[in-house]
């Protein structure tokens, strides 16, 4: 009996050393976005006056190893997450990740449409599984995008830039401003980019009133005018 | 018995109080005072320049005269002390400020101490005089200096510095072909100056006003590099709006935020890239008379729309903005409308005498066919207007119209009373005699040089010209009434030559330096 009691002890020990399969990087691919699902993103047309579509990326990352070929990961969107209508999005027909590569861009044509001055739709896509990738985590497995091109008083429009750069706030002024400058932006601080883009802005409503070609706030009497001070 | 044992007791203690031996203020030692008098008269500051030794011999009075070597001397300078001898022989290494000199004089017998005080102000060597902008033969750019000295119970003179950045600087060349150099100040003064040089070759830069080391390259303070295709032709410190004049004629400007806002010092705001909106588009300026620090615009010549242009540059809210003219003049027999020069063109414009605030005074020379006029006027900004009035309007026929060309050069002495010119080899002098019938002129020559007078320029009051001639020659002329009253002024007035075996090169420029801007708004030299 004792000689069986210690056998059984035995195995018991024994037992304790079987082998369990932990995933690990070197096993399997699995992709993933670069961001959190819950981080959303937003994209405004009205920091890009002049284009009708962009190209916007997401970045996605690999975890495991790379390897020496191009693979494959899938995109879609999903639509029960999804205000957005297919005219205003095209996803790429297919996402590859470069051999030797531990990462990749997902670039989303974002589309504009009349309907994103009024308001802001939502494009959320998500990673799906392929014979070369497994998913990753799940929490950065899909990303939410808000697209919209509504126009409003931005903070860094404070009473620095009332009183010396831009003079009052009018989405209209705003997206002359994007317009001419190129920029959604200012530092208040930063003294020579608030004067040297404010006398852009200077500049070009002096020269379309030179044309005849007087700017005019929204209610199409007053005449769009910039405070920069020092000139 | 108790009773005898005290009264005995304190009987005896008062008596043996009398053999106590009193080592009081019995010794007296025959005290020698001292008076020290370290302070020149007249004034409460010695002056001294940075790595040149400096001597000060203080006035001492002993009440017993023969009694005058038991005494110790220590000089300090703030707390630092600098020397124990008498006569303080002392070369400054440090800062360019104001410091407290102390002579401590200790009598070594009673251990007395008597002091003395004054201010030592410290400044660099070439604060204030002339600066000379000059080309070398092979093309170098070269910076001389003649430093204005105030001798005791003599005239001012002169102190030259030839090819002074290069013998500062050897191994730091300043550039090549230059041709325009100008002075900034910071407010508040201690601040000082720098000056800019505008080159072709080797990039325009500033210089540190009292060392001369290079401190910046102008193109670097422009917000994103000069602008396209662009080059600095010419350029003007005012007090809140500096400018540059760009090769195409345009003005670029750089605002100088409130003290309010920012610390003091240069290179603390941009030029601007974007040229300066004037209310004609093809304005292309080819002038500018910058006036004091304090005159509150820029006036400026627009030679495609024969006019002067202004820009308010004083710290109001008009800031930078381009200013209105107020003149309505419409007989140019009388006086040329300065915003429409009409039939006349502009040879020459300067500033004299400091107007107050936000005002100028500017004389200018206009030319109709054959004959030249002299015209006077005052410009003053209205404070937070752009609106500019226009005062004491006066035209006269230049009564030298039969002696210049296109080509003179003129000077005016700071009171506006004698404006020299130079045609050719001859130079010449204008008085003005305010007179109950009119503006009296009275012509007549100084002197005729072997060689063109190429520029003249006047010094902080205009007592004395500085005549600049080709071949990198100059002279000093004392300006002054005594000077010019007498019969031959150049025998009398020629107080300094330049030396022959010196080459300074070409003569490009020639300015006054001040030193920083309250010396730069006097016509009182800062002594």
């Amino acid at each position: 009996m004792k000689r069986i009691l210690l056998i059984l002890g035995v195995l018991y020990l024994f037992s304790g050393c079987e082998r369990e399969h932990i995933m690990t990087y070197g096993n399997d691919a699995y992709i993933q976005f670069t961001g959190k699902m819950t981080d959303s993103l937003e994209f405004s047309f009205t920091f890009y006056p002049n284009k009708d579509t962009i190209e916007y990326p997401l970045g996605v990352k690999l975890v495991g190893k790379p390897e020496d070929r191009e693979r494959e990961y899938k995109v879609v969107v999903v639509d029960d997450y999804t205000t957005a209508t297919s005219k205003n999005y095209i996803l790429p027909e297919r996402c590859m990740l470069e051999k030797n590569e531990e990462r990749s861009e997902l670039v989303i044509k974002l589309i504009k449409t009349p309907d994103l001055q009024t308001a802001p739709v939502r494009l959320t896509v998500r990673l799906e599984p392929t014979r070369d990738f497994m998913l990753g985590e799940t929490s950065h497995t899909a990303r939410i995008i808000w697209i919209n091109d509504k126009i409003s008083r931005p903070d860094w429009w404070n009473s620095t830039i009332v009183n010396s750069y831009l003079g009052s706030y009018s989405d209209e002024k705003y997206r002359l401003f994007i317009e001419v400058t190129g920029l959604g932006y200012l530092d208040s601080d930063d003294t020579a980019a608030c004067r040297y883009n404010a006398l852009l802005l200077k500049k070009y409503l002096n020269e379309k009133k030179a044309n005849d070609e007087t700017v005019y706030e929204k209610d199409g009497h007053t005449e769009m005018t910039v405070t920069v001070i020092g000139g | 018995m108790k009773k005898a044992i005290i009264f005995f007791g304190i009987v005896f203690s008062w008596l043996f109080s009398g053999c106590y031996e009193d080592k009081g203020n019995y010794d007296y030692i025959e005290v020698n005072e001292v008076t020290v008098t370290v302070k020149p008269e007249g004034t409460y500051t010695i002056y001294g320049y940075l790595g040149e030794e400096l001597t000060v011999a203080p006035r001492l009075t002993f009440q017993n005269p023969s009694d005058t070597l038991e005494f110790d001397y220590t000089w300090k300078l703030d707390t630092t002390v600098i020397s124990h001898e008498r006569v303080l022989k002392y070369t400054h290494e440090g800062v360019c400020k104001i410091y407290a000199l102390d002579l401590f004089v200790t009598d070594r017998k009673s251990g007395q101490v008597y002091t003395g005080s004054v201010s030592l102000q410290i400044d660099s060597p070439y604060k204030y005089g002339f600066a000379l902008l000059t080309e070398k033969s092979n093309g170098a750019t070269e910076l001389h200096f003649l430093r204005l000295e105030k001798p005791e119970n003599s005239p001012y003179y002169y102190t030259p510095f030839y090819n002074l950045y290069s013998s500062l600087y050897p191994d730091d060349p300043l550039g090549r072909k230059p041709f325009y150099i100008a002075e900034n100040f910071t407010t508040p003064n201690k601040g000082g100056d720098e000056l800019t040089i505008l080159q072709k070759e080797g990039g325009c830069v500033s210089l540190n006003g009292a060392l001369l080391n290079k401190e910046v390259a102008l193109e670097d303070e422009f917000y994103g590099g000069y602008p396209e295709g662009v080059y600095p032709k010419l350029l003007a410190f005012c007090s809140s709006i500096d400018v540059m004049i760009g090769d195409d004629g345009k003005a670029y400007s750089r605002y100088i935020y409130p003290k309010a806002t920012q610390p003091d010092g240069f290179h603390l705001a941009r030029f601007m890239s974007i040229p300066f909106d004037f209310d004609k588009a093809n304005t292309y300026i080819d002038r500018i008379i910058p006036a004091h620090f304090w005159a509150g615009l820029l006036l400026m010549h627009d030679k495609a729309n024969n006019r002067f242009v202004a820009i308010s540059t004083n710290g109001d809210p008009t800031s930078g903005k381009q200013c209105e003219i107020q003149d309505n003049s419409a007989n140019s027999d009388e006086f040329v409308n300065l915003t429409n020069f009409g039939e006349y063109s502009l040879v020459w414009v300067t500033t004299y005498e400091d107007g107050a605030y936000g005002s100028g005074n500017y004389r200018c020379v206009f030319k109709k066919g054959d004959e030249f006029y002299v015209q006077n006027f005052t410009l003053a900004k209205q404070y937070s207007s752009t609106n500019i009035n226009l005062s004491n309007k006066g035209k006269w026929r230049f009564e030298g119209s039969d002696k210049v060309s296109d080509r003179t050069v003129y000077a005016l002495q700071r009171n506006g009373k004698y404006m020299y010119f130079a045609e050719g080899k001859s130079l010449y002098c204008c008085e003005f005699r305010n007179e109950t019938g009119g503006m009296r002129q009275i012509v007549y020559p100084i002197h005729d040089f072997d060689r063109n007078v190429t520029h003249l320029t006047r010094d902080y009051n205009g007592e004395r010209l500085l005549i600049a001639l080709e071949g990198g020659k100059f002279f000093i002329f004392h300006s002054i009434d005594q000077v010019l009253g007498s019969p031959d002024p150049w025998a009398a007035g020629n107080m300094y030559e330049s030396p022959d075996d010196v080459d300074l090169g070409e003569i490009k420029q020639v300015i006054f330096k001040y030193g920083n801007f309250s010396n730069s708004s006097g016509s009182s030299a800062p002594w």
